[in-house]
């Protein structure tokens, strides 16, 4: 099990570091093409904007993790872990409850885009759309782990 | 009853600890089950509020940091500035002010700022008999000058969220405030170095050593300038630049400087996108919360309330003085522009402001609010980074909040102080 998590984690963050990666090479190669070769293309930007959406809704999940999200956690830190392990919990549920929202309309969206196009790549809308079930349900999974991670704590204490 | 729901629910969350990009999210959740609107909308507005080829500028400015950062050309910078400024009384403390005028804020993140030279300057000061707290309040303090200093993450979210403004306009707009800014806090340093006898550096650097510096930080300078002067001009927009500016940036480690390695490519890769990921996820919610207010009218709601309140444009800006430092202690920086800018930007506008003028002050406002005790976030970050107390880090940064303050009225009240370079340019 470990070992299945392990590389579905390793397989996630050499596709964002590529995507990133390939973010870089494709905005560099537009502003090449236009000024040397005097001749714009037009799907670089499309092509970036997409491997942006996908990279970074995807890393999003990394920086929940390792709960980097920005917050407010003053007020929190000042409080008996008796009680902010509760509120804790509370929080993840209610957090838990918007995800799952945009986990399903995300899916509903994805499913109505699968005949359109893209203008320029003339792909599926669905493929860049795909990344919002995508990755709400990667932020439920992680959210669980967080859950635990508290629930560890709390029983330490 | 939307309105109530949202507002109660946001600061409940918030103040809770829940990441503000979740309270935005949950918060816009439970006001949109106030009105009989489909739930889907949530993922919709998620994804249509950050599927924009402008935003590919938030992964490439913050790489093009990483990279400096680990790189080792943040460093250049610092020695650069040790140089020109060291000598004076509380030499380290001018060195941190002017290293943030060079970086720059590449990132446009007051946090990145702070952590970058941070890193390296608030060790470096205690161990030349700062207080711990007083290093930490100088770098938190000058993390503001970064942002409102070319080139800057934070105008092109301005100008991506109010629209029809041109970040080249901007980018002139910011540089004589940021350069004030920085003015200002030196004086305050140094007033303050002389009265607890802080340190100044005794020994002299030699001409071998300052034609070293000199020129690996020349290298460094074309970063910044190779994105303020493209944008400018109109070459290339500002996601473009600043992914030119990060290809620089690895060439120039990866080969010139040799201070990279390429398996380090990864880990700064993955970090940028991580850091990235951070502030996207808050436009995405953003997005959302933005819907919700504009459903219920706010804008509309928000113009009329100022317009019977004050004709005045002068009371006018006091009053929006007061509320953007409200809402930069409690919402971060670029939620704040993403929901708050294409509010009050139109209603500005009715009062005869430029749109220059209002995104500078509308920016350093935010900004200065980042700081502003007690509640400011940028000072729970500083105080988690240099490892000292909130209370003593209030103490140390009140002085330096005073001073930002003044200048944030020069600007709001002396037009001349934004418009200048950019009338002269032509914006």
């Amino acid at each position: 099990m470990n070992k299945i998590i392990t590389i579905i984690d390793c397989l996630i963050r050499w596709s964002i570091i590529s995507a990133t990666a390939g973010m870089m090479g494709i905005i560099c190669m537009q502003v090449f093409c236009r000024f040397v070769l005097n001749n714009a293309l037009s799907w670089p930007e499309e092509a970036a904007r997409f491997l942006m959406v996908w990279s970074l809704f995807l890393a999003a999940a990394y920086a929940l993790g390792s709960r980097e999200h920005i917050g407010l956690n003053y007020f929190v830190d000042r409080l008996p872990v008796k009680l902010s392990a509760p509120l804790g919990l509370l929080l993840h549920l209610f957090t838990l409850s918007f995800l799952g929202v945009m986990v399903v309309g995300g899916w509903q969206e994805t499913m109505s885009l699968m005949s359109l196009k893209t203008g320029a790549l003339r792909i599926s809308r669905a493929i860049p759309y795909f990344i919002i079930p995508t990755s709400g349900v990667l932020f439920i999974l992680v959210t669980f782990r967080l859950i635990l991670e508290d629930f560890r704590k709390w029983r330490a204490k | 009853m939307t309105l109530t729901v949202l507002t109660i629910a946001f600061i409940f969350f918030v103040v809770l600890g829940m990441p503000i990009a979740f309270a935005i999210g949950v918060s816009s959740m439970f006001a949109l089950m106030t009105q009989d609107v489909p739930l889907i909308l949530i993922s919709h507005y998620m994804f249509s509020g950050v599927d924009s080829f402008v935003l590919c500028a938030i992964p490439m400015f913050v790489l093009a940091g990483e990279i400096m950062l680990y790189g080792g050309m943040t460093r250049s910078l610092t020695d650069l500035s040790d140089v020109l400024v060291g000598k004076i009384r509380g030499g380290l403390g001018h060195t941190n002010i002017l290293a943030s005028i060079f970086f720059a804020g590449i990132t446009g993140s007051a946090t990145a700022d702070t952590t970058a030279i941070g890193s390296i300057l608030i060790p470096a000061m205690s161990g030349k008999g700062y207080s711990r707290a007083y290093s930490t309040a100088i770098t938190i303090a000058s993390s503001v000058i970064g942002p409102i200093i070319p080139p800057s993450l934070t105008f092109v979210i301005y100008a991506l969220a109010v629209g029809n403004v041109s970040i080249g306009g901007l980018f002139l707009a910011g540089i004589i405030p940021g350069i004030l800014t920085g003015i200002g806090l030196m004086a305050i340093n140094y007033i303050i170095s002389r009265k607890r006898n802080y340190e100044k550096r005794s020994e002299s650097y030699s001409w071998g050593e300052i034609l070293k510096i000199v020129r690996q930080s020349l290298v460094v300078i074309v970063m910044p300038l190779l994105i303020v002067v493209g944008v400018i001009s109109g070459v290339y927009t500002a996601t473009e630049s600043a992914a030119a500016a990060s290809a620089y940036a690895l060439v120039v480690c990866l080969l010139i400087f040799k201070t990279l390695k390429f398996s380090d490519l990864g880990k700064i890769f993955f970090n940028s996108a991580k850091v990235s990921s951070i502030m996207f996820l808050l436009l995405a919610t953003s997005n959302l919360f933005s819907y919700v207010l504009a459903t219920e009218n706010v804008p509309t709601l928000m113009a009329e309330t100022l317009h019977n309140l004050t004709d005045n444009p002068i009371v006018f800006l006091l009053l929006l003085n007061i509320i953007l430092l409200l809402i930069g202690c409690v919402v971060d920086l670029f939620p704040a522009i993403f929901i708050f800018a294409p509010i009050f930007a139109p209603v500005a506008y009715s009062y005869g402001i430029s749109p220059l003028h209002f995104g500078l002050i509308f920016c350093v406002n935010l900004l200065v609010g980042l700081n502003t005790p007690p509640v400011g976030s940028g000072l729970f970050i500083g105080a988690a980074i240099g490892h000292v107390k909130l209370e003593e880090l209030i103490r140390e940064v009140n002085p330096f909040i005073i001073m930002e303050f003044i200048i944030l009225l020069c600007i709001t009240y002396i037009p001349a102080v934004t418009m200048i370079i950019p009338t002269l340019a032509g914006f």
